[in-house]
């Protein structure tokens, strides 16, 4: 019998001028050999930057999802970017108008694998069978310091494997979140969203979620923000 | 924990302004010591005033003089911060504020990386006494402090310019005056620098906001 995995998952815009969209996405796609949650976060000061971050999240979906299992992770790091930019060329503008971050977790079911690629500083941390995994936005520089599609240079993404016996949870946020998360309550927000969530009825989760996420917007905390988390059942 | 907020950094972003000042012997010539003392209260008092959705300006104070550099003001939030009134003597330990500036913006305990990219303000007359090219070598080009926007002031034939010129981030960041009129001129484009970045979406591109004439100086 397969894994169950449950997934609550919101993306809310941020305070900002009329006519500029939340320049977050998510986008996830499940089988019954996989799970992709794959979450961009466009540049503010790019101008088509939702249109780039829809892009990361698509190309990512696109290559894992007929055959993710037998996919080489060094092969990835390049390979996304670079098929990213080919349909960047395809469009008008400039590439750099489209820079986005993104981030993605693939969970291979059977083979009881976790894939977890990270280019820029959309957040993401797991616990495999109860053990914390940090995998942190915290190492950057300063908050709007991040490498992205669309960027000088030829970003690759950073690959990460884990295998798991039992369960796991993950968590990703874009950084409108991941950036103001108090670094040692992290694990906390893990227990709070499970315990809280795997008691409210499915259709109510992200409704739920995402009127969270919108008490948080303040003046002083007003990017756009996302979030996703899965636990297995 | 009743909710996400609870999980939260519930402060602003900080801006780290970081301000280096000169108060070797020669700063005490033409008023200049005293210039500077009224330009830096007023500077953070019209600071104070600034109000920003993005980010809250957190205040460090260096000063090099006498015999050595050193931190007056660890930096602080605006609203706690009170102008000191500087004296002039001594040499022009300037490289030892190179060194204390570089310390600073490589912790992230002091700066975290939740913060905006840091402003160094430097002002200063004269040539440094003391080593200074490997520490401002690796405070410009090395590591976190290399991305951090510099601006500076030379003020009389004295200065150094060609070593401030090396210093800033870009040309017009470097500011040339000759007395304490234009220290006052200088504190008002530095202040508006930074509150182009306090209000702007993009508070870590870099602006350079245009030198202001002489009739909006509040004399």
């Amino acid at each position: 019998m397969g894994i169950k995995i449950e997934i609550i998952q919101a993306t809310c815009i941020g305070i900002k001028p009329e006519g500029i969209p939340n320049q977050d996405c998510i986008l996830i796609y499940e089988n019954n050999k996989l799970l992709i949650i794959t979450v961009s976060d466009g540049l503010g000061s790019s101008i088509n930057s939702l249109e780039g971050a829809q892009l990361a999240c698509k190309v990512v979906v696109d290559y894992f999802r007929e055959d993710g299992q037998n996919i080489s992770p060094a092969f990835l790091s390049k390979t996304i970017p670079q098929e990213w930019e080919r349909l960047i060329s395809e469009r008008a503008g400039d590439r750099k108008d489209y820079r986005t971050t993104n981030s993605f977790v693939i969970i291979l079911k059977h083979e009881k694998k976790i894939i977890i690629g990270r280019l820029g500083d959309v957040l993401v941390a797991v616990r495999v069978d109860g053990l914390f995994i940090p995998i942190s936005s915290f190492e950057k520089e300063f908050i709007n310091e991040t490498e992205c599609l669309g960027s000088n240079g030829n970003p690759e993404y950073e690959i990460l494997l884990h295998d798991f016996q039992n369960s796991f949870e993950l968590l990703m946020a874009s950084d409108g979140i991941g950036d103001e998360l108090v670094n040692d309550k992290v694990e906390l927000l893990f227990d709070y969203l499970k315990t809280k969530y795997a008691s409210i009825k499915r259709k109510k989760r992200n409704y739920l979620l995402e009127n969270e996420i919108l008490q948080t917007l303040t003046d002083k905390n007003n990017d756009d923000k996302s979030l996703v988390f899965a636990w297995s059942n | 924990m009743d909710s996400l907020n609870d999980f939260l950094i519930q402060k602003p972003r900080p801006l780290p302004v970081v301000i280096a000042i000169d108060r070797s012997g020669s700063m005490s010539e033409n008023g200049k010591i005293d210039a500077l003392n009224i330009a830096l209260k007023d500077f953070i008092d019209s600071i104070k005033e600034e109000d920003s959705n993005k980010a809250e300006i957190h205040i460090g104070l260096y000063s090099f003089g006498g015999d050595n550099a050193t931190c007056d003001m660890p930096l602080t939030s605006i609203n706690q911060v009170s102008a000191p009134a500087y004296q002039a003597q001594g040499k022009t330990p300037m490289g030892g504020v190179f060194t204390l500036l570089k310390e600073l913006i490589e912790d992230k305990s002091l700066i975290p990386s939740r913060s905006y990219k840091p402003t160094i303000v430097l002002l200063t007359d004269g040539l440094p006494t003391d080593e200074w090219q490997k520490p401002m070598t690796e405070l410009i080009n090395e590591g976190r402090s290399s991305k951090a926007f510099r601006i500076a002031m030379a003020i009389g034939d004295d200065a150094d310019k060609n070593m401030l010129s090396k210093f800033v981030s870009t040309p017009d960041y470097l500011v040339t005056g000759e007395n304490a009129r234009d220290i006052r001129k200088f504190f008002r484009f530095v202040t508006m620098s930074v509150t182009q970045r306090m209000k702007s979406q993009t508070p870590d591109m870099q602006q350079v906001p245009q030198m202001p004439e002489d009739d909006t100086l509040d004399f």
